[in-house]
């Protein structure tokens, strides 16, 4: 199996503020992982030094055995798909126009080539949004721009995607088609990982659980490993009880 | 309804539509006010044949090279503001372009290094608000786009002050020329001067349109633009250069004219939507178009009394922006 993130030691500081703190993770294809933790626990961080965002961090965060921090911006963005929390649009860009930008790291010309276009084409099916391609972005409901962006992220033929709270502002039906849409790009081979405050969720549909508590690793398991009350209550700070049926996975009520 | 190469052949298509008409407005427009005949022109007599080429033609063309770059320096500030409605002197550069010219006028200089002073008084501080600029990102200011819009808004403060000082400080009459100047007003250049400016602006011109794909990428946001494998910061910084290059070389010749970057950009994006690949040709060569016709109903309207340039682009672009809104969005 191809690993193509090996973390290890990783730091990252804001100032005098230590975000991350010796964090050690390993991603590889065709898995999904879900990375949950408080509000301020370095998801996002981690995500963002992942992808190269942010480069002066301490320890090794190294991509297919390189550091992050040696990758040219043009030969990651082919390699990784970062998916910020914010998106927000002021121009009336189409639906199409937000999926071209993917195919931005494949190509140096002015215009997409026919390879850029069915790349996009086949984000575009496989969201589901094909439909709405020359409807503008900002007239979308929230559920239709999250499978957009994830479009966006798709074209850019990644082999790891990094995710920071897709769910967010979904109802529950969106919230479903989204995490089995990534079961399905975990079945083509992808490295996901995905930020999420729905642990229900994640222990139906991810591989594994990473709980990030003030900058570090706490639990880097199997959903039935991983959600286990004493941990969640310690970093979550509300009473968990935990549900399981054999053969299935473990489900969680919290703060009753 | 295929996934055929569309946007090219639309880029193109608009492109061309936009130069047809930059093209005719370029031929119309020094016909336009008191008629010329036409015989005498070809005969090359005075005076028919000096006003048109000396005066209206030498105008028309400062008009569109100033729309031009205007617009285009519009759209590139409000892709990199993410704002439509930052303008092409949001970001300081031309206000100080501004404060040069109105020092030069007060202090009845003539000639700087051998050019008229105005002009290169301008240029120079200008040229030393965006060299603090570049000092202060070398020194560790993290370029981001609010960092740049509060440099600008910051220099915008200063040069206006500086510039009511000046005025209040200045003898009647030159308080007036400071006044005439604030207004901007296209007036008829010599050639050699059109082509300085049409020199220093090409080089950022296409500096600019050849990004065009990358502002598309900024518009998104810098995080989102990082991701997608572009360098936010260096774009930034060659967005805000090439944007301030062009919006002050027009402001040290005609002073500030309002609204063309604001409402040129605007309008294309409400007909054309937001791809910059369409929108930047088009606005260039619309925003040519657009002044120099505005410029002509200055000096024709009122006729023999000329309005300034920047009241006609004001009156005329600001009722058709309110019933542009008026009529709502444009259908889907």
């Amino acid at each position: 199996m191809t690993v193509y993130y090996d973390i290890s030691g990783l730091a990252f500081r804001h100032g005098p503020c230590e975000v991350l703190d010796s964090v050690d993770l390993r991603l590889s294809a065709a898995e999904l992982v879900a990375l949950a933790g408080p509000n301020g626990s370095g998801k996002s961080t981690l995500l963002n030094v992942m992808a190269g965002l942010w480069l002066n961090y301490g320890g090794h965060c190294r991509l297919q055995d390189r550091e992050v921090c040696y990758w040219p911006r043009s030969q990651i963005a082919r390699v990784v798909a970062h998916v910020p929390q914010q998106f927000s649009v002021s121009f009336p860009f189409t639906a199409e126009e937000v999926v071209l930008t993917g195919r931005a790291p494949h190509g140096r010309g002015a215009f997409e080539s026919a390879a850029d276009l069915r790349a996009v084409k086949r984000a575009m099916v496989v969201t589901d949004t094909l439909q709405f391609r020359h409807r503008r972005f900002g007239t979308l409901s929230g559920g239709e721009r999250q499978r957009v962006i994830l479009a966006a992220a798709l074209a850019q033929e990644p082999r790891v995607l990094l995710l920071d709270e897709p769910a967010a502002f979904l109802d529950l039906e969106h919230q479903v088609a989204l995490w089995k849409l990534l079961g399905q790009f975990r079945e083509q081979g992808l490295a996901v990982l995905v930020i999420t405050h729905d642990l229900n969720l994640a222990s139906a549909f991810s591989d594994r659980i990473v709980l990030l508590h003030r900058g570090r690793i706490v639990v880097d398991a199997p959903p039935a490993q991983a959600l286990t009350p004493t941990w969640l209550s310690e970093v979550f700070h509300v009473p968990v009880t935990i549900g399981t049926a054999p053969g299935e996975r473990p489900w969680l009520r919290y703060g009753i | 309804m295929g996934f055929e190469d569309t946007k090219k052949r639309r880029a193109l298509r608009a492109t061309a539509w936009s130069a047809a008409a930059a093209a005719l407005v370029l031929l119309a427009s020094p016909w336009l006010g008191e008629p010329l005949d036409a015989g005498r022109i070809l005969a090359r007599q005075s005076p028919d044949f000096e006003i048109l080429f000396e005066l209206r033609l030498s105008r028309t063309l400062l008009g569109m090279i100033a729309g031009a770059c205007l617009s285009l320096a519009g759209v590139v500030f409000q892709a990199l503001l993410r704002d439509a409605l930052a303008t092409p002197y949001t970001l300081g550069v031309s206000s100080a372009a501004s404060l040069g010219a109105v020092l030069a006028i007060v202090c009845n200089w003539d000639q700087v290094l051998g050019f008229p002073a105005v002009w290169a008084s301008a240029l120079l501080f200008a040229g030393a608000v965006l060299c603090l600029i570049i000092a202060l990102a070398a020194k560790g200011m993290r370029l981001s786009s609010f960092t740049l819009l509060l440099v600008g808004i910051t220099m915008n403060s200063i040069c206006a002050a500086l510039i009511l000082l000046l005025h209040s400080l200045a003898s009647f009459t030159h308080a007036f020329a400071v006044t005439r100047w604030l207004m901007g007003a296209l007036d008829s250049a010599s050639y050699q001067a059109l082509g300085w400016l049409a020199a220093g602006v090409a080089a950022p011109a296409l500096v600019i349109l050849r990004l065009s794909r990358q502002w598309n990428l900024m518009a998104f946001g810098e995080v989102w633009a990082a991701g997608r494998g572009a360098s936010p910061r260096q774009l930034l910084f060659i967005g805000y250069v090439s944007g301030s290059v062009l919006a002050a070389s027009v402001t040290a010749l005609t002073g500030p004219i309002a609204f063309v970057g604001l409402i040129v950009p605007h309008m294309l994006r409400r007909a054309l939507g937001a791809d910059h690949r369409i929108l930047m040709p088009c606005s260039l060569l619309l925003g040519a178009a657009f002044l120099a016709l505005c410029d002509a109903l200055a000096r024709t309207a009122t006729a023999p009394v000329e309005v300034p340039v920047g009241v006609v682009t004001a009156l005329l672009g600001g009722p058709f922006f309110i019933w542009l809104l008026w009529k709502g969005p444009r259908s889907e």
